[in-house]
């Protein structure tokens, strides 16, 4: 039972953490936190763009004093530019600064077959770490102290892709063919996030814990708002989440996502704003709606949604 | 809790959450790091670890609160665990808190209770635990009586009564009513105890029933889904019934998620490629050997071009509106569809498709076109007029229907004529096999101008036949 109280505890010690960094989640968060470190496994974040995937890892990362690591997929992206890549360059180069040495070195031998055994004799110096640009994965797990690695928009990438990262996310190691077997030392917290472009396959969703990161309420915008706007006046608070909170109701292309609430939030206070009144709200629509039929619908309830969440702002 | 944990997990199965053995064996573990008392908790810990998608996220929602809402953990826990320990825990029973107050014995002198009370060590442990009126301990026995006679594996309404019975028998019912039976029998304070006992005994059974029925809610309801799931792309088309049709809409639905998944990503493979070396070498004779310009080897993967025919007249009016419903999935999943459907004129359905959505395209097409007699020969001769040019090898083909021409002349000779420039002609028939060629069916004379023909009158072939031609195309 203390194991449980303890664990309790870690749970709200994270929500204050992150709390701290103006990260404001609530408890199926802070607990998929918990359990991602405690078993050591993969977290894979979904929901809409703007909730917030991607400031959970930073904010993580703070949280445990870890070197943030990211990893932006895109199609196309393969293991030379995500796992390592042989310092070409450098390989040439001192092949050529070596080849007197390779002259001495090979003084004396009779004959290719001679030549090449000797040459073998001295190992595969070329395919050594020395010679190896590593990339976030491999960087990951090489940080003893641990890391926070973030891959983001894991659905972008190529169905191959995703089979690679199984080996890292499953064991935390990767098969380098002419090293061997790179194991993490010390396990890295990962966050995969997604925007569900692509179906994930199953073997990846597996190995993870699974996240869903929705609109937030309209009580933990408000503080969300109140976190990250500082000197933001409570009654404009309260509208202005309303607002969007009724914008995200309609029928629109793109609903205003968390971030976008704090982007007007910021501009309405650079403007000196105390309430919401509906020229204000016409003339900054741009920063919360980025599509032109988003922002014609809208215009034409303007003052019923105004009226209502100036209501509900008092 | 281990078993409670397993009960939940099957029932996450039955409504449709994929849910592996590792994946069990994580929630468990993270049940166990966070304790079972703190439900909020409870429900996101084995929500991360259970759920894998958003969808999944939702499913588990209900099922958790249906579930739990039933479901004390703590009780199912004691209750294991008095399974565990054996029969001591009727003998551990606390001190009664009080006496019964149903039966109307509540202003019973304390004297009497407690001759009442020597004699209750002749009772069976059911009677004792009735009278103590204890209902913590009470609802301890239902659950563990549960755990002993299965009572999760309840299948469906019926069983109902059943596993009341045998929990009944479970509980130690034989031993209550014989004591019942003796106590009438005796003196009047005796039979003062088996009027109570019978009472009890009503309510013990009509909280059987409730136990029982909650459960029947919960796993029965998974279990009729998955049958019903299993069994549908099974059905006969012809015979699915009005209120199935959403279900099956669901599937169709799922069907033309699952080939868009699959076709798009064949596409992608077509990108990937080594060096052409020959091709790279060839381009740089140009340049006088400088190969300025790399070709890749690319796995090249036609699109099919897809035609497809739906016969809407009377002969195949049953099916008409499933075999159009495919119609109009195919169209959202392929890229390069144009649909057709006629009964006697054919008409181009890809445009109406187009602007309505599923429900009223299809009943729109079925009302303009459909329910007029079958004529084949008109049809495809319409048919040809409208489209024969763009017929080429690339082209697939699709018929739908069941090749009933009422006798008319049936256009073979324009099919096969189709056939030599099209890459396949596919032709689908409702009818079983067996029936081909009786009566006025013609598809003896189209049968050589199809690369296939397939029987097609359930879901499954549907969805084999459509597999094979994204494989194959």
């Amino acid at each position: 039972m203390t194991g449980e109280v303890k664990a309790r505890e870690q749970i709200a010690a994270i929500q204050s953490g992150f709390e701290l960094d103006g990260y404001i989640c609530d408890v199926p968060i802070a607990t998929a936190v918990f359990l991602a470190r405690q078993m050591d496994k993969p977290i894979l974040v979904e929901g809409p763009p703007g909730v917030g995937k991607t400031e959970l890892a930073k904010a993580a990362a703070t949280f445990y004093s870890l070197p943030l690591i990211r990893l932006q997929c895109y199609e196309g992206l393969d293991e030379a530019k995500a796992l390592y890549e042989w310092k070409y360059g450098k390989q040439l180069l001192y092949t050529q600064i070596l080849k007197e040495k390779l002259g001495d070195l090979l003084a004396g031998t009779h004959g290719l077959d001679e030549a090449l055994d000797r040459l073998h004799g001295f190992g595969d110096s070329f395919f050594s770490e020395q010679f190896m640009e590593t990339r976030p994965l491999l960087t990951a797990l090489q940080q003893s102290e641990g890391a926070v690695l973030l891959i983001d928009e894991v659905d972008k990438a190529d169905q191959e892709f995703e089979a690679f990262l199984l080996e890292i996310l499953s064991d935390y190691q990767i098969s380098i063919p002419e090293i061997g077997t790179i194991k993490a030392k010390s396990k890295p917290v990962v966050f995969l996030t997604s925007n569900n472009t692509r179906e994930i396959g199953d073997a990846l969703r597996r190995r993870c814990l699974h996240l869903h990161i929705d609109f937030p309420d309209s009580r933990l915008e408000r503080r969300i708002v109140e976190a990250r706007v500082p000197g933001i006046s409570e009654s404009l608070r309260k509208q202005l989440v309303g607002f969007v909170q009724a914008l995200r109701e309609m029928d629109l292309k793109k609903r205003p996502a968390v971030s976008e609430t704090i982007d007007w939030a910021r501009s309405l206070v650079l403007m000196h704003a105390e309430t919401l009144d509906r020229e204000l709200v016409r003339d900054t629509l741009n920063v919360l709606l980025k599509f032109k039929d988003d922002v014609d619908v809208v215009e034409r309830e303007l003052p019923r949604l105004t009226d209502k969440a100036r209501k509900e702002g008092r | 809790m281990r078993a409670t944990l397993s009960d939940f997990v099957r029932v996450l199965r039955g409504v449709g959450v994929r849910i592996s053995t590792s994946e069990v064996l994580d929630a468990y573990r993270s049940v166990e790091s966070l304790g079972i008392s703190d439900r909020d908790l409870l429900k996101s810990a084995l929500g991360a670890t259970l759920a894998k998608t958003s969808e999944e996220w939702e499913l588990f929602g209900g099922c958790f609160d249906r579930f739990f809402a039933m479901q004390n953990m703590e009780l199912d826990e004691k209750a294991a665990n008095s399974n565990d320990g054996g029969g001591e825990t009727s003998n551990d029973a606390p001190p009664p808190s009080s006496m019964p107050g149903g039966g109307g014995g509540g202003g019973a002198a304390s004297d009497e209770e407690l001759n009442l009370k020597t004699d209750f060590s002749s009772l069976s442990p059911l009677s004792q635990m009735l009278l103590d009126n204890n209902p913590e301990q009470l609802a301890v026995e239902i659950s563990a009586a549960g755990q002993r006679v299965g009572v999760n594996d309840v299948a469906n309404f019926t069983q109902r009564g059943r596993f009341v019975r045998s929990m009944a028998e479970a509980l130690g019912l034989e031993g209550l009513d014989d004591d019942i039976a003796r106590l009438d029998a005796g003196e009047p304070p005796g039979r003062e105890v088996a009027l109570r006992l019978e009472q009890a005994r009503a309510q013990l059974f009509q909280r059987l029933v409730d136990f029982v029925e909650q459960r029947i809610a919960l796993f029965a309801s998974a279990e009729g889904d998955k049958i019903r799931r299993e069994l549908l792309p099974r059905l006969k088309l012809s015979n699915i019934e009005k209120r199935q049709q959403e279900e099956m809409r669901k599937l169709v639905r799922k069907m033309a998620k699952r080939l868009v998944a699959l076709y798009s990503r064949r596409r992608k493979v077509s990108r990937r490629g080594q060096l052409d070396l020959r091709k790279t070498l060839r381009g740089g004779q140009a340049t006088g050997g400088l190969l300025f310009e790399t070709h890749w080897k690319r796995k090249k993967i036609a699109r099919p071009k897809v035609m497809a025919v739906c016969d809407v007249s009377g002969s195949v009016a049953s099916v008409a509106r499933f075999l159009m419903m495919f119609l109009y999935s195919v169209t959202e999943v392929l890229p390069k569809v144009r649909a057709f459907a006629f009964s006697s004129n054919l008409h181009e359905v890809t445009e109406l498709f187009a602007e309505h959505d599923l429900e009223e395209g299809v009943a729109t097409a079925i009302q303009r076109y459909g329910n007029m007699p079958t004529d084949y020969g008109r049809a495809l001769a319409d048919l040809k007029e409208l489209c024969f040019d763009d017929i080429d090898r690339r082209t697939t083909l699709i018929i739908l229907g069941d090749g009933r021409s009422n006798y008319g002349n049936p256009g073979a000779e324009i099919l096969r004529e189709m056939k030599e420039r099209a890459g396949q002609v596919i032709w689908l028939n409702p009818e079983p096999r067996t029936l081909w060629g009786l009566g006025d069916s013609e598809m003896p004379a189209f049968l050589p101008a199809c690369n296939r023909a397939e029987v097609c009158n359930t879901l499954k072939d549907l969805e084999r036949v459509v597999g094979d031609l994204l494989r194959f195309a």
